[in-house]
């Protein structure tokens, strides 16, 4: 399974990569921008991409809806890993075509497990 | 008005020739003339003598009827000017009473009117003060050397003054030949002063003053009378301009503070005409009361109420008074604003009137902003942070990257525990946050007990069992109207705070009691117990049982708060049944049907906020290292 990271913070891309790929037993893209995002979506053709919701520049959603408007990347599930939290901005991301939204500080031994877990249930929130 | 005791006809005055000594006189000089004529039958040379003697009797006679005449017309004379004198008086007085700008002023007037018109030596008006005990002198006249200071004050019941006060009772007194007191008749000798006379100014019994006069000629029992006519006159005057003083002194009092209040307030009719408005309103809403008054209320608020604020508030009316509402404002320069109102009605001559009393809420909705945004942002840049240092104490902790020497692997574990607590707290300062502004949106639905503990066992399950306290939970087939997440949230609490307190190898008991129309959850420990005085204290902020058992300080102390808060946003209610030394049961009641506190949205289990079990563990919950 093979995962894009797209956050502009590097040390929690690198945090993101071990635990998904040392815990997680996945392979892991970065991308540390929305646009960097977007065109990585297109050459790597991951499984997921786990994106941060606030990044200068383009954000999160931006990022999403450039991701969703391309046929190349529709498909791609996209889940976001915010420090952001309040429930309405989590409806309001899955009405945007999220699949769900996990919440950072994250436990880096949990993470794959409910990344793989949001992507079994498919329904777009944690079952 | 005053008791008016039967008066001496004079006072200080030799009794004057009287009409009985006029009638003697004639009856001696008739006996005189009738004997010379008996005579003068005997002797006839007699009769020349006694023609002579005739004569000097009528002469005598006449001169002696002429005299009269003369006394007569001159009293008549006296009187009338006497009587023009006590017509002038009370004229002077009831001009004073009426006229005068002030009191002080008046009664002044009366005083030198009563020297002018009445003859008085010295004229003094006094009015009670201190609460009945002391009279103070409030005018003073005087033909010479004035008696009082400006300042004379005489206790109630001394002196003549004050004994009239106390005795409400008039004191006429001819001080030549009644001196009341030794003093007196040294005083009144030298200053020739032969009568007093003073009258107390009572008011539908109400004593508000005393009216004296010292003479140094007689009072004559018409100048009594006009003294005491003018003293009601007198007394009703202070009475009004007493009344009128409180009254001024009350809108004084009340002006000030309506002037100085810091909401604003607003008067207007049953036709929603504004009538007045105080200067915080006129600052609140930009408009001087001048521009106001008159104008329609619809002008002070936003078009979307202008619309017809009146029937608004008329539909409101009923329950508006006395409550609180909300309404969006207009200020003069169009500026729209949330403000606070209250409204109450009072009758006034012109009607019914209604006031309203307005606060305005956009300084405080600011601030709430504010708190918002600080909140959101410190949380998101704790976050950030946090998220590297959780992460690699985590992935170090779990020795993802290779075996960490024992002593390490140690250190790097209470690093991680104590990362994961600051995460706690910063989820559940924010969970209070979100809970106090109303802000959390509940899900709820109808919901089956069962599955909300069986996550919330899961949840801790990790962490009981590092305790070495089982969990059992008793089969429940009740169903409540709740958000599950929030009700999750909840019981990991309470089951983690029972684990906490519970010895190793005890139980923790989950179970349900369903009444009709709620059930009951409650969660049982067999632990320390909490101190009776604790048992409402514990479910405020920041607040634990003081403990010297290191694992109950791993808590952020805002876990109960928070329990409370969304219990009670369920429209429930949560507490705690205590024996110290034998353990607790913390309990909650959750309506069964829905209710007004509760959203009505379907039951959705989103990746909220801190969901309980999943990202955030309760503090201290961290595995085993």
């Amino acid at each position: 399974m093979k995962v894009l990271v797209v956050d502009d913070e590097d040390d929690i891309r690198r945090i993101v990569r071990l635990s998904l790929t040392a815990v997680g037993r996945m392979e892991v893209a970065e991308a540390a921008s929305g646009p960097e995002g977007i065109r990585k979506a297109r050459e790597e053709d991951p499984d997921v991409v786990l994106l941060d919701l606030m990044m200068p520049g383009v954000d999160g959603v931006s990022t999403l809806r450039a991701l969703r408007s391309d046929p190349e990347t529709s498909d791609i599930p996209v889940v976001f890993l915010t420090a952001r939290v309040k429930s309405p901005e989590v409806d309001r991301l899955k009405a945007l075509g999220a699949r769900g939204v996990l919440i950072k500080p994250f436990d880096p031994m949990a993470l794959p497990g409910l990344l793989r877990g949001l992507l079994e249930a498919g329904g777009g929130h944690r079952g | 008005m005053g008791v008016r005791p039967e008066q001496p006809r004079r006072l200080g005055d030799p009794a004057p020739l009287s009409a009985g000594k006029t009638a003697w006189c004639f009856a001696l000089g008739a006996a005189i003339l009738a004997a010379a004529l008996a005579l003068a039958w005997r002797n006839a040379l007699l009769v020349l003598a006694i023609g002579a003697f005739l004569e000097f009797g009528l002469l005598l006679a006449l001169y002696f009827a002429m005299s009269r005449d003369l006394a007569q017309r001159k009293r008549a004379e006296a009187e009338l000017i006497e009587r023009a004198a006590q017509a002038a008086f009370g004229a002077a007085v009831g001009a004073a009473l009426t006229k005068a700008d002030s009191l002080p002023k008046a009664l002044q007037q009366c005083a030198e009117a009563m020297v002018r018109h009445l003859g008085a030596a010295m004229a003094s008006i006094w009015t009670l003060a201190e609460k009945g005990e002391v009279l103070e002198l409030s005018a003073s006249a005087s033909a010479g050397r004035p008696l009082f200071g400006p300042d004379a004050r005489i206790p109630v019941g001394e002196f003549r003054i004050g004994q009239i006060a106390r005795d409400r009772q008039p004191a006429l007194r001819d001080l030549t030949v009644d001196p009341e007191r030794e003093d007196d008749k040294d005083w009144a000798r030298r200053a020739g002063m032969t009568a007093f006379a003073g009258y107390p100014l009572i008011v539908e019994d109400r004593l508000v003053g005393v009216v004296a006069m010292f003479a140094t000629r007689m009072l004559t029992s018409a100048a009594l009378d006009a003294l005491a006519s003018v003293a009601d006159e007198i007394a009703l005057g202070i009475d009004r301009a007493c009344a009128a003083e409180a009254l001024r002194a009350s809108e004084a009092r009340t002006r000030a503070v309506l002037d100085n209040m810091m909401e604003g307030l607003v008067l207007f009719d049953e036709g929603g005409v504004v009538r007045a408005l105080n200067p915080a309103a006129e600052r609140i809403f930009g408009y001087g009361t001048a521009e106001l008054a008159g104008q329609p209320l619809s002008l002070l608020v936003a078009r979307s109420a202008a619309a017809d604020p009146l029937s608004r508030l008329r539909d409101g009316e009923r329950r508006a008074l006395g409550r609180v509402t909300e309404w969006e404002g207009r200020r003069k320069n169009g500026e729209v604003f949330p403000f606070e109102l209250a409204l109450f009605e009072f009758r006034t001559p012109e009607g019914r009137w209604i006031g309203g009393s307005v606060r305005d809420l956009s300084k405080s909705r600011e601030v709430e902003r504010l708190k918002k945004e600080f909140v959101s942002t410190v949380s998101h840049e704790l976050r950030t942070p946090l998220t590297s240092i959780r992460g690699s104490l985590g992935l170090l902790a779990a020795g993802v990257l290779g075996n960490l020497p024992r002593e390490a692997s140690d250190i790097v574990a209470v690093a991680e525990r104590n990362v994961v607590r600051l995460v706690g707290l910063i989820n559940d300062l924010l969970d209070l946050e979100r809970l106090d502004s109303a802000r959390m949106k509940m899900r709820c639905g109808r919901l089956p007990l069962a599955s909300v503990f069986e996550r919330s066992i899961e949840a801790v399950r990790s962490f009981a069992e590092q305790e070495g306290v089982a969990i059992e939970a008793e089969p429940t087939a009740a169903e409540v109207w709740a958000d599950g997440d929030r009700l999750v949230q909840v019981l990991v609490n309470l089951l983690s705070n029972a684990v906490k307190s519970s010895r190793r190898g005890s139980a923790v008991r989950l179970s349900c009691v369903e009444e009709e129309d709620r059930a009951e959850v409650r969660v049982s420990d067999r632990g320390r117990g909490i101190p009776a005085a604790l048992r409402e204290a514990i479910f405020e902020r920041f607040r634990q049982v003081e403990t010297s058992d290191p694992r109950q300080k791993r808590g952020s102390g805002l876990g109960l708060a928070i329990c409370k808060a969304i219990v009670e946003q369920h429209g429930g209610s949560i507490g705690v049944e205590s024996e110290e030394g034998r353990g607790s049961v913390f309990w909650f009641r959750l309506p069964a049907a829905p209710v007004e506190q509760c959203g009505k949205a379907a039951p959705g289990a989103g990746m909220g906020a801190s969901i309980p079990g999943a990202m955030s563990p309760p503090a201290g919950a961290s595995r085993p290292a």
